[in-house]
């Protein structure tokens, strides 16, 4: 296979042997592995094409890969096989400002994106915190989210059109620059799909106008419940603010740690606020009334910044926060949840209790405004039963999210971290239309295999082999 | 034009059940399909909100629900679907069904998005008449296949929209449209171009009303030609079907959803360059 994949390819294309399998064996989600036979680095669509018409001709399982900053292991190569790494696919290959379109291939990294156009007053809104190194075409498969979704949408509603190569090794282009064209909606399904409908190689991304006008605070409270509090009465009023991301203590612990950071004494709890828009004066009442709402709930602090500098200095807490968890512990487990925003008060008394209960340091760092919750267990993956007791408190959290009315992933994704939990949230009825959706499609049996849907045919077997994988 | 067998499910069960006893399914009442005579389903009955989550923004509700007696609940919680729009929209279908089958242009779409982004999960009956969904009751989920965004723009040809869960608006927050009416004449076509191409077209005189932030006309008048990178769409409901879009998956997805072709397929005109 690895000869025929460099004769099809060249050998500058294809990566094996030890240190490839063991690179390519997970994403930032490392209690799973599985390693690749072999890495491609197809640099166009139609390479990535022929990659997949020789697996689908040889029956070998293929996973397509970006920057591998996926946390539910959507890269996972679940049965081995070939690992289609996007590292060369990073052109941007039409930049049209007046229609506010971009088209870029899939390994182009998110930032590069809004980089292109900012001399234009515009960017690619979706903005994951992975977003210096994650690409456009990680995004679409998860459909990322980030900070300023609360205000902007994940990826989806940003994605125009996608050019993907199909199971049956097709290039097949969906949608395209002009938006909201009748018929079916394939983009909105290929977004979010985990990459198993197809290989997503190129998209034309919309471009939004950077707002003129951008208000930051950061608010302290001396308790979480408080803080909690105040991003539901945020959400009540009314005012949509571009982000608003709460830190507790574990993080703020993390980050002094790591970086000095301080902030005011008896600080339990951070909030993050950004207002934004077109019009300052707006934006500045905006940010007067999440002010007043603060200051009700008893915070410690509340800085607000509108330059530049100063804004992102109140950005480092959110940006740095779960770089500094490594301070802590070697290994973290971000998960994800999603919850009623009014409910977030009591998800976070239970998220505490399960830390307790199944003794895993947890931190909390995540965008409250959406009601999508990371909890951050920091342990050591080295130990087998720290492992088993992470996972256990992990699925307590998610269960607790669903009793609430919420979702088991508001943007990680299923891969294969949350298989289990699909049955949880959904009927068989409901996953059995789902896979109808995947049916539309070529026979996908290869592409990505035993992600998103459980119970796929032979999927149960391999999945004992992952787990045994970390230690 | 109620056919003899026209039937108007209360409940999700019942629209089950009505599915199930036909081999046919055409729902009346919906745009474009008000101009058919073989019309048997109405989903008129099929309404009310199953719950109201105000504090989150959410709201499940029944698809049959008339789009403005939903906003008029809505707005003691200072809360809307911002679908407020100009006299013209009236010619749009007015349930939630038919609107988010049809996913047509509106008035605050630049800011707020339309269906695609505001439907947060969905039960449907397929043809068998099995109830399932896709999607949650918050804001954010990517948990599973998000088969309910297929759904938008269907146009009731693969299953039949029984509740919708809605991301709603804060009415505070919502500004007036930046569409302008330029005549009272009935539109009877509707287009989308790129935006470099919008000022050249909205010069047009039949130009009923024009959105230059997403760049949609709506005209008096049928124009003789689409230009390149354009879409349009007739708003009478008359013509024949022109697929505009990868057709082997269009007809794919037909076979997987409605292999006996139970549902009946709209027959309004679509181009694009």
């Amino acid at each position: 296979m690895i000869e025929d994949l460099a004769r099809l390819l060249g050998e500058e294309f294809v990566l094996h042997g030890a240190a490839a399998e063991r690179g390519y064996d997970c994403d930032a989600y490392t209690v799973d592995r599985s390693r690749p036979a072999v890495v491609v680095l197809p640099k166009d669509t139609e390479q990535t094409a022929q990659v997949i018409r020789y697996c689908a001709a040889h029956e070998i399982p293929y996973t397509a890969r970006g920057a591998g900053t996926g946390l539910s292991g959507g890269v996972l190569p679940a049965m081995g096989g070939v690992v289609i790494s996007t590292k060369r696919l990073t052109q941007i290959l039409e930049i049209d400002i007046e229609n506010r379109a971009m088209r870029a291939q899939a390994g182009v990294p998110n930032r590069r994106l809004s980089d292109a156009v900012k001399h234009a007053g515009l960017h690619f809104a979706p903005d994951p915190s992975s977003q210096t190194v994650s690409t456009l075409g990680g995004n679409i498969g998860e459909n990322a989210g980030g900070p300023h979704t609360l205000k902007y949408g994940v990826t989806a509603p940003h994605i125009l059109g996608v050019t993907m190569v199909e199971p049956g090794g097709d290039i097949v282009t969906f949608g395209g620059p002009t938006e909201g064209m009748p018929g079916f909606e394939f983009v909105g399904l290929i977004v979010g799909s985990e990459g198993t409908l197809g290989v997503v190689t190129e998209a034309w991304i919309k471009l939004t106008p950077i707002p003129t006008a951008v208000s930051t605070a950061l608010a302290a409270f001396d308790n979480v419940r408080a803080a909690t509090e105040a991003v539901a009465e945020i959400i009540k009023s009314g005012v949509i603010p571009a982000a608003l991301e709460m830190m507790d203590h574990g993080i703020l612990h993390a980050l002094r740690l790591a970086f000095g950071l301080e902030y005011p004494a008896g600080t339990q709890a951070l909030l993050l606020v950004e207002c934004d828009g077109n019009d300052a004066a707006k934006v500045a009442e905006e940010m007067a009334q999440v002010a007043s709402i603060c200051t009700r709930l008893g915070s410690l602090s509340f800085v607000e910044a509108t330059d530049e500098a100063a804004r992102q200095r109140l950005w480092t807490a959110r940006k740095k926060g779960v770089g500094a968890m490594g301070r802590i512990a070697p290994t973290v487990v971000t998960h994800d949840g999603v919850i009623p925003r009014s409910k977030l008060p009591e998800m976070l008394d239970t998220v505490y209790a399960v830390s307790a209960e199944f003794d895993i340091g947890v931190a909390n760092i995540f965008h409250a405004g959406d009601g999508n919750l990371h909890p951050c267990f920091y342990f050591d993956d080295r130990d087998p039963d720290q492992v088993r007791r992470v996972v256990a408190a992990g699925e307590k959290v998610i269960h607790r999210c669903l009793e609430l009315g919420g979702s088991v992933t508001g943007e990680h994704g299923i891969g294969v971290e949350k298989l289990d939990l699909m049955a949880a949230m959904f009927t068989p009825e409901d996953l059995e239309y789902q896979a109808m959706a995947k049916r539309v499609f070529s026979d996908g049996r290869l592409c990505n295999p035993c992600k998103l849907l459980p119970n796929q045919k032979s999927c149960t077997e391999h999945r004992k082999r992952w787990r045994g994988m970390a230690w | 034009m109620a056919g003899d067998g026209m039937v108007s499910p209360k409940t999700v069960a019942e629209l089950s059940e009505a599915i199930s006893s036909r081999d046919r399914i055409a729902v009346s009442g919906a745009w474009p399909f008000s101009h058919r005579d073989d019309a048997n389903l109405s989903l008129a009955d099929l309404t009310g909100i199953t719950e109201l989550q105000a504090s989150d923004q959410v709201v499940t509700v029944l698809a049959g629900t008339h789009v403005g007696h939903l906003n008029e609940e809505l707005a003691p919680y200072g809360l809307e679907l911002p679908l407020r729009g100009p006299a013209f929209a009236a010619g749009y279908p007015d349930t939630l069904a038919s609107m988010l089958s049809f996913n047509l242009p509106h008035a605050h779409q630049a800011r707020w998005g339309g269906w695609r982004e505001w439907v947060l999960g969905l039960a449907v009956v397929l043809a068998d008449d099995t109830v399932a969904k896709s999607g949650s009751r918050v804001v954010k989920s990517v948990a599973g296949y998000d088969s309910h965004k297929l759904m938008v723009g269907s146009e009731f040809s693969l299953t039949i929209p029984a509740e919708v869960t809605l991301r709603l608006t804060p009415t505070r927050a919502v500004e007036p449209p930046s569409l302008k009416i330029h005549s009272d004449r009935e539109p009877v076509w509707l287009m989308r171009t790129p935006r470099s191409d919008f000022a050249r077209i909205s010069a047009r005189e039949d130009v009923v009303a024009a959105d230059d932030s997403t760049s949609t006309l709506w005209l008096a008048s049928r124009p003789l030609q689409i230009d390149a990178g354009s879409w349009g769409r007739a708003l009478d409901g008359s013509g024949e079907w022109i697929p505009v879009r990868e057709t082997r998956f269009n007809e794919a997805a037909r076979a997987v959803f409605d292999p006996t072709g139970k549902f009946a397929r709209a027959e309004a005109v679509i181009c694009a360059a």
